[in-house]
């Protein structure tokens, strides 16, 4: 009953933040309401005994792409650009028409729908072969590892894409007024968010967890360093941990191809070294691929505004 | 019985703290006071409903943990009301410099 009422306020909160995302006004406010929506989805994965999905979405889907966002909304605001009003335009009715169709397909599937259980029967019966103990960790390295590959590739991908757009400004770095106050408590909460990422990718072969969480825990860190005006990363290693992921994964896939016959195909008995060397690697690339995207996107603009407060370092 | 009495005071007190905080943030007049409303209700308010479930648990280390969580909000929280104060000052006093540069 309480679980139930929980639910039904979970799901209306989730209606109501998502609506104000996009008819709200102001822009800064709706990026407000998105990451709020994405610690509620959270919220709605964990109540849906999913916290993989609700890690995930909560640093990744609220927490980065929320700085992602914002950093956007402060280009847009140096640019001048306005945001068109797209309500009442024929293309937004379009949208809307799809969306309510998908809408009623997927009711409609919930009443016709053969039951099914889904694959977790057959997850069970060859979990003790996939080296890990965690389901989503089978599924995701070993069973379709195929597609967690493609995946790491694709994030690469948008890394190339978006470093091409700002050539030249890959230096800049936005860098707020130090202060010892920040620079104290970063160095509390830095060392921790290493500590965190690490337990969360060790963890991730048994309990909820893995690459893509830890990696966004150390891109969390990272961006917290650039704005206290410190960078990490040295120029060299960070070309190296770009390309490490997708690297590592795309050299296993060959030498399992060769070994075994098929591309992933773990050797028997090593499937979990093989997925927890690949995890590291990709962890390394996930952290350092979406604070680069949160990075690249605070190039040129920003000066002409903010003198006061912002300064570029570098 | 005792233990469950204390665990819904906390519960309650907590939520009171929520509650006015979330009050003040919507009627204070200026950042700093809502900022001021929102740390210090949501820092008391989270501590007294962490502490109440970390007794609700029972295991000392899972409540060890849950306490644990609080003090990481009470850091994350002060960081960024200080974060978001800063960046108020210089932009109503945008010649003034950084105290310490």
């Amino acid at each position: 009953m309480t679980a139930g009422i929980l639910d039904v306020g979970l799901t209306g909160i989730a209606l109501l933040l998502a609506w104000r995302t996009l008819f709200g006004n102001d822009l800064f406010q709706s990026i407000v309401y998105f990451v709020a929506l994405g610690l509620v989805v959270a919220l709605a994965w964990v109540r849906l005994d999913a916290p993989d999905i609700a890690i995930a979405e909560a640093a990744i889907g609220a927490g980065m792409t929320g700085a992602l966002l914002l950093v956007t909304w402060h280009r847009l605001n140096d640019a001048g650009d306005n945001c068109e009003q797209v309500a009442n335009s024929p293309a937004f009715i379009a949208i809307i028409a799809l969306v309510l169709c998908l809408g009623a397909l997927l009711v409609s599937a919930l009443f016709t729908a053969v039951p099914s259980t889904g694959l977790i029967g057959e997850i069970a019966q060859e979990l003790p072969n996939s080296g890990v103990i965690n389901p989503v960790t089978a599924v995701l390295l070993n069973f379709r590892s195929f597609d967690t590959l493609l995946e790491i590739g694709v994030l690469f991908l948008t890394l190339v894409a978006v470093r091409a757009l700002s050539l030249g400004n890959s230096e800049v770095h936005v860098t707020l007024a130090r202060s010892a106050v920040l620079t104290g408590l970063l160095q509390m909460v830095v060392p921790m968010s290493i500590l965190i990422g690490a337990y969360l990718l060790w963890t991730g072969a048994n309990t909820p967890g893995g690459a893509f969480q830890a990696g966004a825990v150390y891109a969390g860190a990272l961006v917290l360093m650039s704005i206290a005006g410190s960078d990490l990363l040295h120029r060299i290693y960070r070309e190296f941990m770009i390309g490490i992921g997708l690297g590592v994964f795309t050299l296993a896939a060959i030498m399992t191809y060769f070994s075994s016959g098929h591309i992933l195909g773990y050797p028997a008995g090593q499937a979990g070294t093989w997925i927890l060397i690949i995890e590291i690697a990709a962890a390394v690339s996930i952290a350092v691929t979406l604070y680069l995207l949160f990075a690249l996107g605070c190039g040129p603009g920003r000066e002409k505004k903010t003198k006061g407060a912002l300064r570029h370092g570098h | 019985m005792w233990i469950e009495l204390i665990i819904m005071t906390l519960y309650i007190v907590g939520a009171f703290f929520f509650i006015a905080g979330s009050i003040g943030l919507l009627r204070f007049p200026d950042l700093y006071c809502r900022l001021h409303a929102l740390t210090k209700a949501d820092n008391v308010g989270l501590g007294c409903i962490a502490i109440g479930t970390a007794l609700h648990v029972g295991e000392w280390l899972s409540g060890l943990k849950i306490v644990f969580l609080w003090i990481l909000m009470l850091m994350g929280s002060s960081l960024l009301s200080f974060l978001i104060a800063q960046r108020f000052n210089h932009r109503l006093n945008p010649t003034a410099e950084a105290p310490d540069q």
